[in-house]
C-alpha cells in the first residue's frame, strides 16, 4: 500500500509542535505505520514486535483477528515504553485519526517520561524481550516446546506475584557487598600519639584476633541474612522460587527472565487510569485546535467511542478526574477553607481565581499513581456528576444488586480495584513450614475471599516450582444461617442474603491431593488486615 | 514477528482443538453452545484452558457501576473485561471463552465421532454471482464503475445530441458529463454450477407430553445434526413440520415453541413431508433428510397401518437417510412406533432408529444418525 510519508511527517510535526505548545515534554517517537494484521500481533505481544514463544499470545491475536474482522473493533493506539519511544499508526487510519492518534501518543510518552513509577524501568525493553525470546527458544530446543510451555504456564499463573513496590525499595541484599570486594572493614584501636609507642598499645597479634573476630561476626551476620529471608513474609513470590525453589536450571534462567518482564509491566498496570486520561484530556484539549472545520465533529464522535461506556471506563474515569483537578486548582478549590466549607452554594460559586490548575496537572502526573491519584482527587462532587454505585453478589437471588449509592462506599470499592495491582496480597512466610521444608503462604486477607478453584490450580503449579508441599493461610466466608425471608413483608424490594461466618483455612496441596484444615481465629490473627471494610451490603438485609 | 505469532497461534489453536475434543461430551450435554446467534462464530465456555491466579473471588468482590438504580434493584454485569489478556486487565473470575469457527467446531465434531465425509447422491445447478468481472452492466456499484467507458458513452451521447442540433461547436473545449445512463459498471454473471444441495425436514412431536426437557434435548440433536451437514453441503435448506393430530409447517422459532394439547398421529407428518418433498425438493437435485422425534406414542395401528407403507413406497426411497429418535426421559423401553418400524423396516438401512433417554445419550445418538456417511 502506498505510504505518503511526506503527509505524515507534516502530521507528526503539526502534533509534536501542538503536544510540546501544550507544555508536554514527551521523548522522540518513533511511528511506524502497520496493516491492520500487524496491528492484531503487535497487540497480542502488548505491542513489542517479538515476545517469549507461548500459546497466549496466539490466543490474544486470535481474539483480536476476530475481533477487528467481524465486530469493526480497533485497537485504538499502541504506544512503547522505550526510549525513543515507539507507536503505531494503522494504515488505514484517516489523517484525522492519525492525528488524533499521534497527539495521544506524546500524552501518554510524556507521562512515561516525567511519570515517577516509570522511573525505574528499562528503556530497552525491545531488546530485552527479544533477547528472552531467543533464549527461550534455545531452551525449548533443547528441553522440547511442550515442556517449556508447560512451565511458563507455571509462571504466568503467578505472573504478578511479586513486590509492585520493590523498584523502589532498598533492599538488604542491595546493600550487602558481594564476598570478594568486602572491603577489609578497620578494627577499632587506640589514638597513639608517638608511632614507636604504636606496637604497645595496639599489639599487631591483638589487632590480627580482633580482625578474625570481626570476619566471624560478618560471616555469622550474612547467614543469619539468609535465613532471614527464609523466615519473614515477603511479597516477591517469584524471587523466592528462583532461589530456594527446586529449579533445574534452564527453568531458573525461564523464571528469572520473565520476571524482569513481570516488574517491566507493573507500573502500567498502576497508572492505567491515569495514563489513558492524561493522554485523553490532551488529545481532546490539542484537537480542539488542530481539526479542521470539517474534522472537528469526527473528531468529536470518534472521542466518544473512546469514552464511551459510563463513568467505569477507565479512559473517561481518569479523564474526569483530571479535568476536576484542573478545574479544581485554577478556581482555588483547594486547601483548608475549601475542605471546611460545608455550604453546598458556597462551594457551588467557588472562584478564588487561583489559576494554579495547569501547575498542579504537571506535579500530579509526575507524582501519582491510580491508587493515590483516586484516592486523592476523586471528590464527592466528581462522584455524584458520574453518577456511580456499589454493586455486591447476593447469592439468595442469584443476582447483582445495587448495594450503596454511598460516596465512601463507592470510593472505597474502587480503590479496591487499584490496590496492588487489584489482586490479593499473597505473601511468602516461609520456605520451612513445620521444619520439613515446606512452603507457607500468607493471603494477607482484606475481608474478601480468594477464588477457590483457580487458587488450587495456582497452588499446583507452585508446587511444581517449589518440589515440596505446599500451604496457604486464608480464611473463608461460610453460610451459618439463611435469611428469614418472613422479614421482607414491608419491603418486599430488599434482597436478603445469609449471615456468614468467617474460618481460618490451611490449604495444603502436597503433590498429590489437597487439604483443607481449620484454624483457630488466634491462627489466623497474623493475616486479617481487615480494618477496611469493601463489603458494601446493607446491614438490614443480613439473615 | 508474523512467523513467531502464527506459531503461537498454531499452538493456542492445536491447544483449543484437544481440549474441545476432549470436553465435547460435556459441551453437548450442557447445550452451552446450541441458541448462539451468529452464524460464523461460536463462543465455546473452556475451563482448562485458563491461567489460573490468585484473584478475588468474583462474587465476594462486587464492583463499581454508572447508571440510574435504585439500591437493591438487581443489574446485569457486563462481562467485558473479558476480552484478551494483556496487563492490566484482570479477567476476573469468569470462565473464559474460546470463540472458535464453526466450520472448525464441525471438523471437531466429525474427528471425535469419527463421522464419515458424506457421499454427496446427487449435484443440483445452482446459480450464484460469480467472482470474475468479465460483463459490464449499467447499474451496480460505483466501486465498481468505469469511468473511461462511462465517459465514452457520454462523448457519444452528446455528439448524437448535437448532431441533431445541428450546431458545430468550433474549436471551445467540449465539457463531457456523464449522466446516469452513460455509467458503465463492471458485472459478474451468475454463473450456474453443479453443486450439492441437502434438505433437513425436521419434523416433532408438539403433543402435550413433549414439551421442556425433551424439546431442548431435540434442539440439541438437530443443532450438531444440522452443523454436521452445513458444513458437508454448500446448500442446506431447512423444513420444520409440527404434527399432533395434524401436521403443518412451522418456522424455526414455533417449531421449538409451540405445543398442542392434541393426540399423536405421526403419518400426518410423515404425510405432509413427502408433498412437500414432492413439491419443492426433487430427488434428483436434493439430498433429503428427515429428521423425526417422538416420544414413542402413536394413535393406535396407525405405525403399522399408515407410516410403514407410506415410509417403504414414498419417504424411503426418496431419502439419504431417515432419522427417527424417541425422546423418553427415564425410559429406555422403545415405544411402540419404534418397535414397529423396526420390526417392519429392518432390512431397510435408509431408516435410522435411537432412543434418547437422558443428555448423555445425545453424543452416540449423533454418531447413529450420522455415522454411515450418507
Amino acid at each position: 500500500m502506498f505510504i505518503d510519508v511526506k503527509a505524515l511527517e507534516r502530521l507528526r510535526r503539526e502534533a509534536r509542535r501542538a503536544a510540546l505548545g501544550a507544555g508536554l515534554d514527551p521523548w522522540e517517537v518513533i511511528f511506524g505505520v502497520v496493516g491492520y494484521d500487524d496491528i492484531n500481533a503487535f497487540s497480542a505481544y502488548d505491542g513489542f514486535p517479538e515476545r517469549f514463544p507461548h500459546w497466549q499470545f496466539g490466543m490474544a491475536y486470535d481474539y483480536h483477528r476476530k475481533h477487528s474482522a467481524y465486530a469493526g473493533w480497533w485497537t485504538y493506539e499502541l504506544v512503547l515504553n522505550t526510549r525513543p519511544a515507539i507507536a503505531f499508526l494503522r494504515e488505514s487510519n484517516s489523517p484525522l485519526e492519525h492525528k488524533a492518534v499521534m497527539v495521544h501518543v506524546y500524552g501518554h510518552v510524556d507521562f512515561f517520561k516525567h511519570n515517577r513509577w516509570f522511573s525505574k524501568t528499562p528503556k530497552n525493553m525491545i531488546q530485552v524481550m527479544r533477547n528472552h525470546a531467543e533464549r527461550i527458544e534455545a531452551h525449548m530446543d533443547e528441553q522440547g516446546r511442550e515442556r517449556v510451555e508447560q512451565f511458563i504456564d507455571r509462571y504466568l499463573s503467578i505472573q504478578y506475584n511479586i513486590d509492585p513496590l520493590a523498584p523502589f525499595i532498598k533492599r538488604r541484599w542491595h546493600a550487602r557487598p558481594a564476598p570478594a570486594d568486602q572491603a577489609e572493614e578497620e578494627v577499632p584501636h587506640l589514638h597513639v600519639k608517638r608511632d614507636y609507642m604504636e606496637r604497645f598499645v595496639n599489639p599487631p597479634r591483638w589487632l590480627e584476633s580482633q580482625r578474625a573476630k570481626s570476619a566471624a561476626r560478618r560471616e555469622e551476620r550474612g547467614r543469619l541474612r539468609d535465613e532471614s529471608e527464609l523466615e519473614r513474609p515477603q511479597q516477591d513470590l517469584l524471587w523466592f522460587l528462583i532461589q530456594y525453589g527446586r529449579l533445574e536450571n534452564w527453568q531458573a534462567d525461564i523464571l528469572a527472565m520473565l520476571r524482569e518482564e513481570s516488574y517491566y509491566f507493573v507500573p502500567q498496570i498502576q497508572t492505567k487510569v491515569m495514563n489513558e486520561g492524561w493522554a485523553s484530556l490532551f488529545q481532546a484539549k490539542l484537537m480542539a485546535e488542530l481539526a479542521g472545520p470539517n474534522e472537528f465533529l469526527d473528531h468529536a464522535e470518534m472521542l466518544s467511542l473512546v469514552l464511551g461506556g459510563g463513568g467505569m471506563n477507565p479512559y473517561a474515569l481518569g479523564k474526569h478526574i483530571w479535568e476536576d483537578i484542573k478545574e479544581r486548582w485554577d478556581k482555588g478549590r483547594f486547601g483548608r477553607d475549601w475542605e471546611l466549607c460545608r455550604d453546598r452554594e458556597a462551594r457551588k460559586h467557588w472562584d478564588t481565581h487561583a489559576g494554579l490548575g495547569q501547575e498542579k496537572l504537571f506535579e500530579v502526573r509526575r507524582n501519582y499513581n491510580d491508587l493515590t491519584f483516586i484516592s486523592e482527587f476523586f471528590t464527592e462532587e466528581l462522584f455524584e456528576k458520574l453518577n456511580l454505585f456499589a454493586y455486591e453478589y447476593i447469592p439468595d437471588t442469584g443476582a447483582y444488586h445495587i448495594t450503596s449509592r454511598d460516596f465512601e462506599d463507592v470510593k472505597r470499592k474502587l480503590l479496591l480495584k487499584y490496590t496492588h495491582l487489584g489482586r490479593p496480597v499473597i505473601q511468602v512466610a516461609g520456605g520451612n513450614y513445620d521444619n520439613k521444608g515446606e512452603l507457607l503462604l500468607l493471603h494477607q486477607w482484606n475481608g474478601i475471599g480468594l477464588e477457590w478453584g483457580q487458587t488450587k490450580q495456582v497452588l499446583k503449579h507452585i508446587y511444581a516450582m517449589w518440589g515440596r508441599p505446599v500451604n496457604l493461610k486464608t480464611i473463608i466466608r461460610r453460610k451459618s444461617k439463611g435469611p428469614d425471608q418472613s422479614r421482607n413483608r414491608i419491603h418486599p424490594e430488599r434482597p436478603l442474603t445469609a449471615v456468614l461466618e468467617e474460618q481460618g483455612v490451611l490449604l495444603r496441596y502436597d503433590g498429590e491431593r489437597f487439604r483443607e484444615l481449620a484454624l483457630s481465629p488466634e491462627e489466623v490473627a497474623d493475616i486479617r488486615t481487615d480494618d477496611v471494610n469493601y463489603n458494601t451490603i446493607p446491614q438490614e438485609w443480613i439473615g | 514477528m508474523r512467523k513467531r505469532i502464527r506459531k503461537d497461534l498454531e499452538r493456542y489453536k492445536r491447544i483449543v482443538r484437544g481440549e474441545i475434543r476432549k470436553n465435547l461430551k460435556e459441551l453437548i450435554e450442557s447445550g452451552e453452545i446450541v441458541g448462539q446467534k451468529g452464524h460464523d462464530i461460536v463462543k465455546i465456555p473452556l475451563k482448562s484452558i485458563r491461567i489460573p491466579e490468585f484473584r478475588y473471588g468474583r462474587r465476594e468482590q462486587g464492583g463499581v457501576g454508572a447508571g440510574p438504580g435504585e439500591v437493591g434493584q438487581p443489574i446485569q454485569v457486563d462481562k467485558r473485561g473479558d476480552g484478551p489478556p494483556r496487563p492490566g486487565q484482570g479477567s476476573g473470575g469468569h470462565v473464559p471463552e474460546v470463540e472458535i469457527e464453526l466450520q472448525e467446531l464441525a471438523e471437531i465434531l466429525g474427528e471425535e465421532l469419527q463421522l464419515p465425509r458424506i457421499q454427496p447422491k446427487g449435484l443440483r445447478r445452482t446459480s450464484r454471482s460469480g467472482e470474475e468481472y468479465q460483463d459490464i452492466s449499467l447499474v451496480g456499484p460505483e466501486t465498481l464503475l468505469r469511468k473511461r467507458q462511462a465517459f465514452r458513452a457520454a462523448l457519444l451521447r452528446q455528439l448524437l445530441l448535437e448532431e441533431g442540433d445541428g450546431r458545430p461547436r468550433g474549436r471551445q473545449p467540449r465539457i463531457v458529463s456523464p449522466i446516469r445512463e452513460d455509467k458503465r459498471y463492471l458485472y459478474a454473471e451468475p454463473q450456474s454450477r453443479p453443486e450439492a444441495a441437502a434438505v433437513i425436514v425436521f419434523m416433532r412431536d408438539a403433543s402435550g407430553s413433549m414439551t421442556g426437557e425433551k424439546t431442548e434435548i431435540i434442539r440439541q440433536e438437530n443443532y450438531w445434526i444440522d452443523l454436521w451437514l452445513r458444513t458437508n453441503y454448500q446448500q442446506l435448506e431447512r423444513v420444520y413440520i409440527l404434527h399432533d393430530y395434524e401436521a403443518q409447517e412451522v418456522s424455526e422459532e414455533q417449531f421449538y415453541s409451540l405445543s398442542t394439547g392434541g393426540g399423536t398421529r405421526i403419518s400426518a407428518a410423515y404425510q405432509l413431508c413427502d408433498k412437500i418433498l414432492e413439491h419443492r425438493f426433487p430427488v434428483a437435485d436434493w439430498n433429503i433428510y428427515p429428521i423425526h422425534f417422538s416420544d414413542g406414542e402413536n394413535w393406535i395401528g396407525d405405525t403399522e397401518n399408515n407410516c410403514v407403507p407410506l415410509l417403504k413406497e414414498n419417504l424411503l426411497p426418496k431419502c439419504n437417510i431417515f432419522c427417527y429418535g424417541q425422546v423418553t426421559l427415564g425410559r429406555r423401553s422403545p415405544g411402540m412406533h419404534l418397535v414397529k418400524l423396526q420390526e417392519l423396516l429392518a432390512e431397510d438401512d435408509r431408516l435410522i432408529t435411537s432412543i434418547i433417554a437422558e443428555r448423555e445419550d445425545i453424543l452416540t445418538s449423533i454418531k447413529e444418525f450420522l455415522g454411515k456417511g450418507r
